[in-house]
C-alpha cells in the first residue's frame, strides 16, 4: 500500500483512495464524531494500487463499497465492515526500503462517513500497526518449536537407559566425525587437483567418502528417530538432503556445498548439546559408577566361564549363575527403543501397530543383538512404512489390528532375531520383475533364483519399489544397509514373505558371550 | 405474541443448537426446521415465519438458490445467513436482500456473540 503516511485516509465510493497526505490540509479528524467529508479533495488514487489488488480482489472491493452504499442504513456498520475484502495489508516502510527491514502490517478499521442527507459519502480507513504483534506472534511460535523440541529430547533422554542413549550419542558422534573428516579430506585432495569441488560421488565398487558419509548420516537419522531425538533426526536428514543434491554436481552445487558443511557442524552442536543435557540429567558421578560396576560384572562372568561347572560344588555354582544372569536383560527390556520407534513411526504414518515380544531363554546377554542394531532399525522402519497396511486397507481385508513380533531365539552357538509383522507381503515374482527392471539383475538370473532368492533381492542397494525418497525410509538404502551391517558381525540375514501375509526377517548370528551354563 | 422462526441448516447438531437458543433464550417460537435449500423455500410457504435463518453451503438447492426463490415470492421476508463462509457469496446474499448474517462458528458460549447474535435479530424485526 503507498497511500501516503499510515494513520487515515478515504475510499471514495467511486473506487478511489485520497491519501492522508491530501486530506491533512482539509479536515481535522475527531475520534468522537464522523469527519466532515472535504469538498474537493485534490488527489485521488486508484483503489487497486492503494491496496495493490489483482482484477478479481478489485471487483469484490468494489461490490463491498456497493453493498455498504446499499445497506449502510439497516445493516450495522459492524456486520458490514467485518465483510471489507481486505482487513489487513502490508504497508512499506517508508525510507526503510533499502534497509531489508521487513513490510509493516496494518490492520485497517472502516468508518462511514454519511452527507448530510444521511447517504453513505465516503469511508474513512484507520491503519493500526499490526507488525509489533505479528512479530510477536513469530517469536513466540519459534519459542514454542524450540521448546517442543527441547522437551522431545529431555524425553528421549529420560525415557531411555541413560547407557544406551550415551552409547547411541556417542556412536553417532564418532560416525559423524569419521565421515566427516573422510569427505573434507576428499574435498581437500580435489581442491589440491584442480578438479571441480565438490565433485560428483558414487558409484564406485569401494565405499567413496560421500558414501560413506550418507551411510553414517542415515544410521544417526534412524537412531536418533528411534530414540526419539526428532530434532537430531531432522538435522541428518537435512545433510542427506544436500548430500543427495551434490551426487550429480550442477550450477548449485558450491552452495549446496557450503550448507551441507554447514549443516554438519550444524549437527555435531547438536550431538554436543544433547550429550551435555543427558549429563546434566544423570549426572556425571553416576555415569561413572555404572561404568565400573559393570566392568567388574564383566570380569566375575569371564569367571563364570573359566570353570567347569559341572564339577563346581553346588552352592558356589548357584552364586556363578546368579552373577552371571545380573548382567542379562528381558528381551523386553532390551527392546524397549524398538518398541518406542515402531510406535512413533506408526503413529507418524497413521498407522497402528501392536508390538510383541517372545524369547525361549527368559533373559537374555544385553549385546546378543546391539551388534545390528543398526539391521533392526532398518527392518521395523521398512516394516511400518512399506509392510504394515493403513487402518483402514486392514479393516477392508478383515485383518484387525496389525502386529509386529520380536523373537528372541537362543542355541548352542548361534542365536537368532526374528521380525515379523502380518502386513501386506511381499511377491516373489514381483521382487524378481522390479529387480530385472532396474537393472540389478538379468532376466535369466532371476528366474533361476527360487523364491527366497527373489525375495533376497530386496537386500541389494538401490532395490527400491518408490520412486520419492520419505523421511521414514529414505531411498531404498535401508535393507542393502542391514544386510551390510548383519554381514560385517559375521552372521545371516533371510527374508520371507507371503503375499497378503507379512513378512519375517530372521538374523542369525554367532553367540556371543558364554554357553549356557544348564 | 412470540415471534417465530424457521431454521434451515444441513448440520442436525446445529439446528438443534438454534432452536434451543430461539426458543430458551430469545423466546422464539420454533415452527419447523428444515435441512436443504428447498425445504428453506417449502417450510416458508407453510409457516410464513417473522424470521427464517439458513446456512449457504446445502444440498439440494444451497442458501442463495433458496433465499433468491423466497423472496421472489415473499419480498418481505426476513432471511438471516448463517454460515462459515464469508466472501464474495455472502456479499452476494447480503445484496439480493438477506437481512444480516451471523458467522459460524456458533459460539453460544461466548458472551460477545451471544450479543452480537441478541443485537442482529433485534435489528432484523425491527426493520420494515
Amino acid at each position: 500500500m503507498d497511500a501516503g503516511n499510515p494513520g487515515f485516509f478515504l475510499i471514495n465510493l467511486d473506487g478511489t483512495v485520497t491519501p492522508s497526505s491530501a486530506l491533512a490540509a482539509h479536515i481535522a479528524i475527531g475520534y468522537g464524531s464522523a469527519p466532515a467529508l472535504p469538498e474537493e479533495p485534490p488527489e485521488r488514487l486508484p483503489l487497486a494500487r492503494a491496496f495493490q489488488l489483482n482484477a478479481e480482489q478489485e471487483s469484490q472491493f468494489m461490490k463491498w463499497l456497493e453493498l455498504a452504499r446499499k445497506r449502510h442504513r439497516d445493516l450495522r456498520w459492524e456486520k458490514l465492515a467485518a465483510l471489507a475484502p481486505v482487513q489487513e495489508t502490508r504497508i512499506s516502510k517508508a525510507g526503510n526500503a533499502a534497509s531489508g527491514d521487513e513490510d509493516g502490517h496494518v490492520r485497517l478499521a472502516y468508518r462511514k462517513i454519511e452527507d448530510a442527507a444521511g447517504n453513505l459519502a465516503a469511508i474513512a480507513v484507520f491503519t493500526v500497526d499490526a507488525s509489533p504483534g505479528r512479530a510477536l506472534a513469530r517469536e513466540l511460535e519459534a519459542e514454542r518449536l524450540r521448546h517442543k523440541l527441547e522437551v522431545r529430547d529431555v524425553l528421549a533422554l529420560a525415557a531411555n537407559p541413560p547407557e544406551t542413549v550415551g552409547a547411541f550419542l556417542v556412536d553417532a558422534r564418532t560416525r559423524l566425525d569419521a565421515g566427516r573428516k573422510e569427505w573434507e579430506a576428499w574435498l581437500a585432495e580435489r581442491k589440491v587437483a584442480g578438479l571441480p569441488v565438490p565433485g560428483a560421488w558414487g558409484g564406485t565398487a569401494e565405499e567413496s567418502p560421500g558414501q560413506r558419509l550418507f551411510r553414517e548420516l542415515h544410521m544417526v537419522k534412524g537412531n536418533a528417530g528411534a530414540f526419539g531425538f526428532e530434532s537430531l533426526a531432522a538435522g541428518a536428514q537435512e545433510c542427506e538432503d544436500f548430500l543427495e543434491t551434490l551426487k550429480q554436481p550442477g550450477p548449485g552445487s558450491e552452495r549446496a556445498g557450503a550448507r551441507l558443511a554447514a549443516s554438519l557442524s550444524g549437527l555435531r552442536t547438536q550431538l554436543e548439546e544433547l550429550l551435555r543435557a543427558m549429563k546434566l540429567i544423570e549426572g556425571e558421578g553416576q555415569d561413572a559408577m555404572a561404568r565400573v560396576l559393570k566392568w567388574k560384572l564383566e570380569r566375575l562372568v569371564i569367571g563364570t566361564a573359566v570353570f567347569d561347572l559341572a564339577r563346581v560344588e553346588p552352592p558356589l555354582r548357584a552364586l556363578l549363575e546368579a552373577t552371571r544372569k545380573l548382567t542379562f536383560l528381558s528381551p523386553a527390556y532390551l527392546v524397549r527403543k524398538y518398541r518406542n520407534l515402531v510406535e512413533r513411526l506408526a503413529d507418524n504414518l497413521g498407522k497402528q501397530v501392536n508390538f510383541r515380544v517372545t524369547s525361549n531363554t527368559g533373559d537374555i546377554h544385553p549385546e546378543s543383538f546391539s551388534r545390528v542394531d543398526e539391521a533392526i532399525v532398518h527392518i521395523l522402519r521398512n516394516m511400518v512404512d512399506h509392510g504394515i497396511e493403513s487402518p483402514a486397507e486392514r479393516e477392508a481385508l478383515g485383518k484387525g489390528e496389525a502386529e509386529i513380533g520380536f523373537e528372541f531365539v537362543a542355541e548352542e552357538d548361534r542365536v537368532f532375531l526374528r521380525i515379523r509383522d502380518d502386513g501386506r507381503g511381499m511377491d516373489p515374482a514381483s521382487i524378481a520383475d522390479r529387480g530385472v527392471a532396474m537393472g540389478l539383475v538379468t532376466r535369466s538370473e532371476a528366474d533361476s533364483l527360487d523364491e527366497v532368492g527373489k525375495l533376497g533381492l530386496i537386500f541389494l542397494e538401490r532395490f527400491t519399489t518408490r520412486s520419492e525418497a520419505d523421511m521414514v525410509s529414505g531411498r531404498g538404502l535401508g535393507l542393502a544397509l542391514a544386510a551390510r551391517c548383519v554381514a560385517d558381525r559375521g552372521g545371516n540375514i533371510y527374508v520371507y514373505s507371503r503375499p497378503a501375509e507379512g513378512t519375517r526377517f530372521a538374523i542369525e548370528l554367532p553367540h556371543i558371550g558364554q554357553k549356557r551354563l544348564s | 405474541m412470540a415471534s417465530s422462526v424457521v431454521i434451515v441448516d444441513d448440520s442436525k447438531f446445529q439446528t438443534m443448537q438454534l432452536g434451543r437458543f430461539f426458543s430458551d433464550v430469545m423466546g422464539f417460537q420454533v415452527l419447523a426446521t428444515g435441512e436443504n435449500g428447498e425445504e428453506a423455500v417449502e417450510l416458508y410457504r407453510t409457516h410464513k415465519p417473522d424470521l427464517i435463518t439458513m446456512d449457504l453451503t446445502m444440498p439440494k438447492l444451497d442458501g442463495r438458490g433458496a433465499l433468491t426463490r423466497i423472496l421472489g415470492e415473499f419480498p418481505d421476508a426476513k432471511v438471516l445467513v448463517i454460515s462459515a463462509v464469508k466472501g464474495p457469496l455472502l456479499l452476494d446474499c447480503l445484496s439480493i436482500g438477506a437481512k444480516s448474517y451471523i458467522e459460524k462458528p456458533l459460539r453460544f458460549d461466548k458472551e460477545d456473540f451471544v450479543r452480537d447474535f441478541k443485537a442482529t435479530i433485534g435489528e432484523i424485526l425491527q426493520s420494515s
